[in-house]
């Protein structure tokens, strides 16, 4: 049965002490929630997975470079705007409306990929949560798998 | 206790207060900018009443305030998003208590920029037949036109700006949501989106910031660009130029700055922000501000040279109502307010104070709205043909018009005041973190958590 401890710190460095530990016990990497209300760039977590936002970022903007050469060219040809004989396709000026919703795309791709990635926006995300992390405390929460792992990470957080 | 530490621990209560606590001066502001958007609002609905006959433009001149207010507008959200995306790219570390309120200044201005178009309509609640979408009209947009680009860009930058606003909102939004009771949590909570602060979530929201801020830029470029070629795409004296992009993009980052200087000021008297919103950081905007103003004087300097040196007719013609002419008065107004005073305020550092910088500012914006007056009015005043030659004036319809912008923006800014930090929590503990830890590094206990 999976059991959850979690401990509140005054400080970065006991705390990272703290989950530097709790590897060292067994515990795996992601297992271990580090909350704080400032990033702590020397956390094991931090760097745990790789992030895909540049990734989703690069497919918007294909995505949105499409979806603006289907608006301008494909409509365009299909409504026939009159033009005064020039070409109805002008790639200059419809370039412009490709450039902005290319970034536009970008931008909304990152944005849909950190939310998820982050988990934010779920429904309970707030589960474990200890609200000293605004004032500063640092809270680390033990995901235990065994009664073993949660003598262990009582052990280990009760330092804290 | 260090200097820093004190601070650090005072951080929350400091940034947090205005959220939690109104002061009379509030109030104050809001009554006074309410009270300027009450009266354009009724401008406005005299406006639609009677037609955009109210207005003093005739023929030829077509464009002036509303046009000169859009530009001006959207010049001023250029100091927010743009700067903060470049000083975060660039890893300046003063521009954390910064970029928050720049940021919002975007947002705020663009959205008055916006308007601007649609006002300028006469019939606003038409403004849909803009967008490209089936209709029984038999209308499509014409890709072709700089007024859609506009559309297209304006858009895109005031939801970028809106995005990359927000992102780092959240965290801040926690905090608030763990300090507020009642309903006011409960809003808190669904804006802050579930943020825990985890690593992982630190981690992400950093790198789509970094993102964004890539981004952004060129996006922020491209809207001063395509509002350029609102002009520069026609034939007309003193429009046609092919450094109406760089020109507009330099001129709006200039007033950008400025505004940006004169709302700090402001949050920190009114905040007692003072130990966040140092000198320093007035210094340093104060020196780019200076760089702009330089660059500002060369751009209009090799604008104006160029039509002087063509020598053409119809290009000496605006030329000389500018130089000499009716237009004069205006146009050295805007010289003395965006380079002769501001430059030695900003260029002699014993001047480059709080006020100093402030005063800079609040000419520059002055100067600013000139120069987009004196780009759009002188010009369709004095078409290729001179018995079409005409002039304008504003009523007071167009006047109340642009004031009930200004209040407009102050009562938004103050509202965004009132519902977030306006200075970023979370990131000036940050700043904190690594300046303590760069001065600190070699010291063995700060490595323990590195080993394993």
């Amino acid at each position: 049965m999976p059991n959850r401890v979690h401990a509140i710190f005054d400080s970065v460095p006991k705390a990272l002490a703290a989950q530097a530990e709790l590897l060292r016990e067994g515990f795996e990497r992601k297992a271990i929630t580090l909350l704080s209300n400032e990033p702590i760039h020397q956390s094991e977590e931090a760097g745990g997975s790789r992030s895909h936002i540049g990734s989703f970022a690069i497919l918007g903007g294909i995505l949105g470079a499409t979806s603006a050469v289907l608006l301008t060219v494909i409509t365009t040809k299909r409504v026939g705007v009159v033009t005064g004989g020039m070409p109805i396709v002008s790639p200059w000026t419809f370039g412009i409306i490709a450039f902005e919703l290319t970034m536009l795309g970008a931008i909304l791709f990152s944005l849909a990929c950190m939310l998820y990635e982050s988990g934010l926006g779920r429904r309970g995300a707030l589960k474990n949560y200890d609200s000293s992390v605004s004032e500063g405390k640092i809270v680390i929460f033990a995901d235990c798998s065994s009664d073993l792992l949660v003598e262990k990470a009582e052990r280990v957080l009760g330092k804290g | 206790m260090s200097k820093e530490d004190v601070l650090k621990s005072n951080i929350n209560s400091d940034l947090l207060r205005p959220v939690f606590k109104t002061g009379i001066g509030w109030y104050i502001t809001v009554a006074i900018s309410g009270s300027l958007l009450l009266a354009a609002m009724g401008a406005f609905g005299y406006q639609l009443y009677s037609g955009i006959g109210v207005w003093g433009l005739n023929r030829p001149v077509m464009w002036a305030f509303d046009i000169t207010n859009f530009v001006f507008w959207i010049g001023i959200s250029h100091a927010g998003t743009l700067i903060s995306a470049i000083l975060r790219v660039t890893g300046a570390e003063w521009r954390r208590p910064v970029t928050r309120c720049a940021e919002a200044i975007t947002v705020f201005a663009l959205m008055i920029g916006a308007m601007f178009p649609i006002v300028h309509l006469g019939r606003p609640y038409l403004f849909y037949w803009l967008a490209p979408y089936p209709n029984s009209r038999g209308l499509w947009p014409n890709y072709r036109s700089p007024l859609l680009w506009d559309f297209f860009a304006i858009n895109t930058y005031l939801l970028g700006s809106l995005i990359y606003l927000y992102l780092p909102l959240i965290p801040d939004l926690a905090l608030v949501r763990d300090k507020a009771k009642g309903l006011r949590h409960k809003i808190y909570s669904i804006a802050s989106l579930g943020w825990r602060g985890t690593q992982v979530q630190w981690s992400r929201l950093e790198k789509a910031v970094g993102v964004m801020a890539v981004i952004i830029i060129p996006v922020a470029v491209s809207v001063h660009t395509i509002v350029s070629w609102d002009f520069a795409m026609t034939i007309r004296p003193m429009w046609h130029s092919t450094i109406f992009g760089p020109y507009f993009v330099a001129g709006a980052i200039f007033s950008g700055i400025a505004a940006l200087i004169m709302a700090m000021a402001v949050i920190r008297k009114v905040f007692h922000l003072e130990a966040y919103l140092k000198p320093i950081h007035f210094n340093n905007l104060g020196l780019l501000l200076l760089t702009m103003s330089l660059l500002w004087f060369y751009f209009t300097f090799a604008e104006y040279l160029t039509s002087y040196y063509g020598n053409e007719r119809v290009e000496k013609a605006v030329f000389q109502s500018k130089i000499s002419g009716a237009y004069a008065p205006l146009f050295w107004a805007m010289v003395v307010c965006c380079f002769v005073i501001p430059m030695p305020i900003l260029a002699i550092k014993k001047l480059r104070t709080i006020s100093g910088t402030v005063a800079a500012s609040a000419l520059i914006v002055v100067g600013m709205w000139l120069e987009r007056f004196l780009i759009i009015v002188p010009t369709l005043s004095q078409p290729a043909l001179p018995f079409n030659w005409g002039s304008y004036r504003p009523t007071w319809v167009e006047i109340t018009l642009t004031a009930g912008t200004f209040g407009y923006f102050v009562l938004l800014y103050a509202v965004f005041t009132k519902l977030f930090p306006i200075v970023a929590v979370w990131e000036f503990k940050e700043g904190l973190t690594l300046a303590d830890h760069a001065g600190s590094v070699a010291e063995p206990q700060r490595l323990v958590a590195h080993g394993d």
